[in-house]
């Protein structure tokens, strides 16, 4: 369908009755030249009939769902501000260009919908606000199917959505009447409205030319008296969303049809991926936006085609890393039985394999001898235990993070590396030094002492970033 | 209730059966998903066995618990004696209740003061340890309290105004409230330490250890845990009374869970991440990074994949931390990242996916990421993306470990890792593609073996007479039943 792919995006409409109306476009229905609002808002005439007297005054009321009638809409812009859901008894204006209010949301829509396996709610949510009980959930992840994961299309940042799903909440509008109001009330934010052809310039090619061609093959099938909803066809296709700058556009115009929308939409909360991709997380700063746009210049593109797994492990001989060890162990010997000679040289070698011996035999011992963070301190530490990361050597760490961050991630870290030094700055280092300054607020004078004299502030900072 | 305990008609055994108070029990579903020996080679005690309190007993069985598993049968009657413990079985097998259960028991709850300590070393953790306590004794009466770092200490000093007969947190919190007297331990005689080898490790020690001076002389002191280096020794030789040793790990990796590695560049990672996101099929998974900003910029990634996922770190509020913990806890998103701060304990029954985006640096790291997946005895996946760099990593802790991490095949079995009421015709059809594949290797092969030897033993009478751990003498699949929630994990 035409301007699917613009579902999802926040949509200001004017009827013949000069009403605008501000809502999240639902779908577009080229048979019946329908177009379809959620989280409709109406805002009046705004003085477009030229006539106090009869002008309509703006509503608060917030419509969950209004279908317009093609022909009846005059011209429709799409908004700049991603999609703000407000739960509200509605009360429809009387107005000619409205058809019907009732109608489901699709599931992306939903603002915390469970996904498909994962539905039940436990019973006693009011004993521990944190901790649900844990037996229904879970009982309920094994005993419903399981899916295959598909990405989805995030309503808010993709505007993307499969037709299959749009189909699906069509089939289910007749069953479902009644809709649950949204989990997060926020306060709409001020319209930042632009027309149509000043999005145009911002547009990019690759999308545009998904949605352009969509329009193609549908415009054969509509029926001239759609033209309005030509119209808004042509605009969203021709026009780009600034938000589509932080999605991937490769994978957008790869999302299939057996996508299944199931995460929350509003997903921007601390420990939620939306969260990530917000401009002005953690309070918004000028300056954050710059970063934003160099990271996008150095992004690492997700190649579409499967990785290769099997071509990939055939690079990889794990039989080989037998003999590096034992060479690293006995440089300098050809045979691999040599203990003595090797000795020394085996403690200047970073990865000390030990000779074989058990690390854990349950008829010898209960202890075992494995490769853990104490053991790992302690050879950091020195014999001493006092011994820690002298600057040069943290520093070297970090760089070396840093370096791996932009090989992996093609970015140092989410915020652009200074940012995040800050953060931590403030919020931790202030209260006597890292992750443990954040446990006991107020706390006593013991762990202050303890931590001097057990060890020093570099293992502090060691410990903090082992935490981590 | 033959219903509930359908292979239980020894005659060895105490008559349950005219326990008529069972039949108002609320019952959850039951999980009918094949379980390894790690937690159904038993002796055949039934928790009746253990004369517990009645009240405590309905709590076990409603949070659907049927039998105990191995180190319950330990753990259990010899807590009841008081004599000190020191427990180590594999993770996720039930310690969790091992020690919740006794420590119930203990508690008298017309005594007004604090009766047993719960120390763990993760918040997260404890959260998750005293939801066990609250269910499990949730017809007790008996009042549970959890308390971390990270939140306001003054609700606690409130909170310890009223009754509380246990306490489950973390050292820190916890030595600011016994120090400042808020707490008191002074006639509380049971003190637990799950996750023990991490609480006695030189970040904990000197807090537990001044934080046992609080206690009285002749408390119990119980220590639980996968893992015990030999640096716990020390503490044992100082602070334990003849412990009672309790062992029941052969190996040190569960059974259930396969391991493979992929071989990758480190700019390859998350185009093969995506890869897998795709080829899965993934109940939830956990994926690991080893820094604070990996696992922001690894979660970011996925978003914009359009996968959705959560994420966490300590460097975050702990009202962030809970709330993802919570959320994903109950499937309101299929992925979540995290550093090694949710490497240990945390027991989410629905994850069949562990993913090493960083491979660990060292074995305890390891086995106890992987362990989050095959939660009581159940299959799960363990996928370790390595690069070269980490080659010798990977040797050293199969070497250490004494398992073998195999390359990734094409197409991986799904009977490895998915609930059989998962498996649809579709993927059934794959299946049989799979076995003409040759590709799946001998020790995948093995696994489904031992589960398909496991589920037609279930359809048999048991004899369960004999302790039949190194037989893999399978007892009913669904011995632990629904449970699987609240399921007794480490």
């Amino acid at each position: 369908m035409s301007g699917v792919g613009y579902i999802g995006s926040k949509i200001s409409l004017i009827s013949k009755s000069d009403i605008r109306y501000v809502g999240i476009l639902h779908s577009i229905n080229s048979a019946d030249s329908t177009v379809a609002l959620e989280q409709v808002r109406s805002y009046g005439t705004e003085g477009r009939r030229g006539s106090p007297a009869e002008e309509i005054p703006p509503s608060d009321n917030i419509f969950e769902y209004i279908v317009f009638r093609g022909s009846d809409v005059k011209d429709l812009h799409v908004c700049e501000a991603p999609a703000q859901q407000q739960s509200l008894p509605p009360q429809v204006p009387n107005d000619p260009a409205i058809l019907g209010t009732t109608a489901p949301r699709p599931p992306s829509f939903q603002s915390y919908a469970p996904p498909p396996p994962m539905g039940v709610q436990p019973p006693n949510f009011a004993v521990s606000p944190f901790y649900i009980q844990q037996v229904a959930a879970a009982a309920s992840f094994q005993q419903q199917p399981q899916y295959w994961q598909q990405p989805h299309p995030q309503s808010q940042l993709n505007n993307n959505i499969s037709e299959s799903a749009a189909k699906e909440a069509e089939q289910s509008k007749q069953l479902q009447k009644e809709h649950s109001a949204p989990d997060k009330i926020e306060e709409p934010r001020p319209e930042k409205q632009s027309s149509v052809k000043n999005f145009a310039k911002t547009g990019t090619s690759s999308r545009s030319t998904v949605t352009t061609n969509n329009r193609n093959n549908d415009a054969t099938a509509e029926i001239p008296s759609t033209s309005a909803v030509e119209n808004l066809a042509k605009k969203v296709s021709e026009i780009n969303l600034t938000t589509t700058k932080e999605t991937n556009v490769e994978k957008q115009a790869t999302v299939n049809n057996h996508a299944r929308p199931s995460a929350p939409s509003n997903n921007r909360l601390p420990g939620m991926g939306g969260h990530l991709l917000q401009q002005n997380r953690r309070g918004g700063r000028g300056s954050r936006r710059s970063y934003n746009q160099n990271y996008d210049r150095n992004r690492i593109p997700v190649p579409q085609s499967d990785f290769d797994f099997e071509s990939s492990n055939a690079k990889f001989n794990k039989e080989e890393i037998v003999k590096e060890v034992v060479k690293k162990i006995h440089p300098n010997d050809q045979k691999e039985e040599e203990p003595v000679d090797g000795h020394e040289e085996e403690e200047e070698e970073d990865i000390l394999i030990p000779p074989a011996e058990s690390y854990y035999d349950r008829n010898k011992s209960f202890f075992d001898n494995i490769s853990c963070e104490t053991k790992e301190r302690l050879e950091q530490q020195g014999p001493d235990g006092r011994r820690s990361l002298s600057v040069a050597e943290r520093r070297q760490k970090q760089s070396e993070e840093r370096r791996l961050n932009l090989e992996t991630f093609g970015q140092v870290s989410i915020d652009g590396g200074r940012y995040r030094g800050s953060y931590r700055g403030r919020g931790y280092r202030g209260s006597r030094g890292g992750y443990r300054g954040s446990r006991g607020s107020g706390s006593g004078g013991y762990r202050g002492g303890y931590s001097n004299n057990f060890r020093g502030n570099n293992y502090r900072q060691q410990l903090q970033q082992q935490q981590s | 209730m033959a219903g509930i305990l359908p292979n239980h008609q020894q005659p060895h055994h105490l008559n349950h059966e005219n326990d008529s108070w069972k039949k108002n029990l609320r019952l959850p579903p039951k999980d009918h998903r094949p379980q390894t020996e790690d937690v159904t080679a038993t002796k055949g005690n039934e928790f009746e066995d253990y004369f517990l309190k009645r009240e405590l007993l309905m709590g076990i069985f409603e949070a659907g618990f049927e039998r105990p598993s191995p180190i319950q049968e330990e753990s259990i009657p010899i807590a009841l004696t008081g004599r000190d413990i020191l427990a180590r079985a594999k993770n996720g097998t039930g310690k969790t209740a091992a020690f919740v259960i006794p420590a119930l028991e203990k508690i008298n709850v017309k005594k007004p003061k604090i009766q047993a300590l719960l120390l763990v070393p993760t918040r997260e953790l404890a959260l998750q340890t005293s939801q066990v306590c609250k269910t499990l004794g949730k017809h007790m009466g008996v009042q549970v309290m959890v308390t971390t770092g990270g939140t306001t200490l003054k609700d606690d000093i409130l909170r310890l105004s009223e009754i509380v007969h246990i306490v489950v947190g973390t050292p820190g919190r916890i030595l600011d409230l016994a120090g400042k007297g808020v707490a008191d331990f002074s006639e509380c005689p049971t003190f637990v330490m799950d996750e023990a080898d991490k609480l006695l490790s030189p970040e904990f020690s000197p807090i537990v250890e001044q934080l046992i001076t609080y206690f009285p002389k002749d408390r119990q002191i119980m220590l639980y845990s996968a893992t015990f280096p030999l640096i716990v020794k020390s503490f044992k030789d100082k602070y334990l009374v003849k412990p009672y040793e309790i062992n029941l790990m052969d190996e040190l990796t569960l059974r259930g869970v396969t391991q493979y590695y992929a071989f990758v560049e480190e700019r390859q990672k998350v185009h093969c991440l995506n890869t897998l996101f795709s080829k899965l099929q993934i109940n939830q998974s956990i994926i690991f990074c080893n820094s604070t900003n990996r696992v922001e910029l690894l979660a970011k990634k996925i978003t914009e994949l359009g996968y959705s996922c959560f994420y966490s770190h300590a460097k975050m509020l702990q009202s962030h931390r809970n709330r993802v913990f919570h959320d994903f806890r109950n499937g309101v998103c299929r992925n979540l990242v995290c550093s090694d701060l949710l490497t240990r304990g945390i027991d989410i029954q629905a994850v069949n996916v562990v993913i090493n985006f960083d491979f660990p640096k060292n074995a305890e790291t390891y086995l106890h990421r992987i362990g989050r997946s095959g939660r009581f005895g159940h299959l799960g996946l363990a996928i370790n993306l390595i690069t070269y760099d980490d080659r010798f990593n990977l040797y050293k802790i199969e070497q250490e470990l004494g398992t073998e991490i195999q390359p990734i095949p094409p197409v991986i079995d799904k009977r490895l890792y998915v609930a059989p009421s998962a498996l649809d015709d579709a993927q059934t059809q794959q299946i049989q593609n799979n076995q003409n594949n040759q590709n799946i290797n001998s020790q995948n092969n093995q696994n489904i073996q031992n589960i398909q030897n496991n589920r037609s033993q279930s359809h048999q009478n048991h004899q369960s007479h004999q302790n039949s751990r190194s037989s893999g003498g399978m007892r009913n699949t669904n011995a632990r039943g629904g449970g699987m929630g609240v399921k007794a994990a480490s």
